[in-house]
């Protein structure tokens, strides 16, 4: 009971009480000395709460918006041309991946099968990094433009690196790499 | 809505710089109060206002001309800085643990005022602060921006029933906090003496 007329104590203050609802109200706070004192503490509080005044934003307040919207539109493009950047200098690499793989194939330097699991191990990796990359994103929400992009960039200088050392290992010990018997 | 505010819409959404300068100059002042009084300090509330009006703007293209633009407006800047209240990792609901700071009333009221209502304006605020995020931006939807249930509910998205309660809710936790702080005013006084 005391909890019902209190809600609707609540509804007295905010003006959303009926005139049925606001009689019943004012009629059990005649008989009831605890909500009759909560109606006061209440009160109160609605006057401390009304008095507060209006605060007035500082003078320079529309120009500091378009500011900082003028700076997050200028990064945002900026990040687009980064972002094309990297697309298209993933792809270069895929493609000169592909490419030596296929001479090395011409060549006869290496055996199908061991060329074959080089390939598959490699689209493994890009595929478990787009992986990682997507759930990054999804933890920071916000900040997933940087991930991605700290990730690409890794991933990208991973690959470089790799490759740098395969043709270091290539040309340090020719031997290294098991010559295929002659084909006939 | 007036129809001038619905021009400047359709002209930002166009790209039109100006026309959302007219719109951030109509609404910085009811951002910048639910900013001020959720975050409770004025370097807070400029930069929550500010990022309110950004994602607004890169929101323009998902407002159904339906709804009051007040109260989208509201929404964004409500649901903005309950986000940052949130990674304040505060412990809101904890009214009963630690006494409100002791700020002694400043003078220049007459005692009949100060017996209404003792506070001054940064201790009201103070007792805002104390509340938990989702309590906190009903009473100031309804405190300092005169929305009905109705109105709330829609900017919070929230049931009528749920603002209801929550300002039922609120108004029991503020009123122990006064009750509190009042208690720390006295000995405090009585200390100082
Ligand atoms: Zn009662």
């Amino acid at each position: 009971m005391h909890n019902e007329i209190e809600i609707l104590m609540s509804m007295v203050f905010d003006g959303e009480a009926t005139p049925a609802e606001a009689a019943q109200v004012r009629a059990h706070l005649t008989t009831c000395a605890a909500c009759s004192e909560s109606w006061q503490r209440w009160q109160v509080l609605d006057t401390c709460l009304a008095s507060a005044p209006p605060l007035i934003p500082p003078p320079d307040f529309v120009a500091s918006v378009m500011a900082r919207l003028g700076e997050r539109r200028r990064r945002r493009s900026r990040s687009r041309w980064f972002g094309s950047g990297m697309v298209l200098a993933s792809a270069l690499v895929l493609v000169g991946f592909w490419l030596i793989v296929a001479a090395l194939l011409w060549w006869g330097h290496q055996h199908p099968l061991e060329v074959g699991i080089a390939l598959s191990s490699g689209a493994q990796f890009l595929s478990s990094l787009t992986w990682i990359l997507r759930g990054l994103g999804t933890l920071f929400g916000s900040v997933d433009g940087v991930v991605l992009k700290l990730g690409a960039g890794f991933g990208l200088s991973l690959t470089f690196a790799l490759v740098l050392l395969w043709f270091w290992v290539m040309s340090r010990s020719p031997g290294w790499v098991r010559m295929p018997a002659p084909m006939h | 809505m007036d129809n001038q505010e619905l021009l400047w819409l359709e002209q930002a959404r166009r790209g039109d710089q100006l026309a959302f300068g007219k719109l951030v100059q109509a609404y910085q002042r009811p951002v910048y109060n639910l900013a001020y009084r959720m975050l409770g300090n004025a370097a807070e509330a400029e930069d929550a206002a500010q990022e309110t009006f950004v994602r607004m703007y890169t929101k323009l293209h998902t407002y159904q001309s339906d709804r009051k633009l007040s109260s989208w407006v509201l929404s964004i800047a409500s649901h903005y800085c309950i986000d940052r209240l949130r990674r304040r990792r505060f412990n809101w609901l904890s009214l009963d643990e630690e006494p409100v700071a002791a700020v002694l009333p400043s003078g220049g009221r007459g005692p009949e005022e100060r017996a209404l209502c003792r506070e001054t304006r940064d201790e009201v605020q103070s007792l805002v602060d104390r509340l938990a995020p989702g309590y906190r931006a009903p009473l100031i939807l309804r405190y300092w921006h005169d929305l009905s249930y109705a109105e709330i509910a829609q900017v919070m998205g929230l049931s009528v029933q749920a603002v209801k309660s929550r300002l039922h809710r609120a108004r029991l936790q503020l009123a122990d906090a006064r009750v509190q702080s009042g208690a720390t005013l006295v000995m405090t006084a009585a200390g100082a003496r």
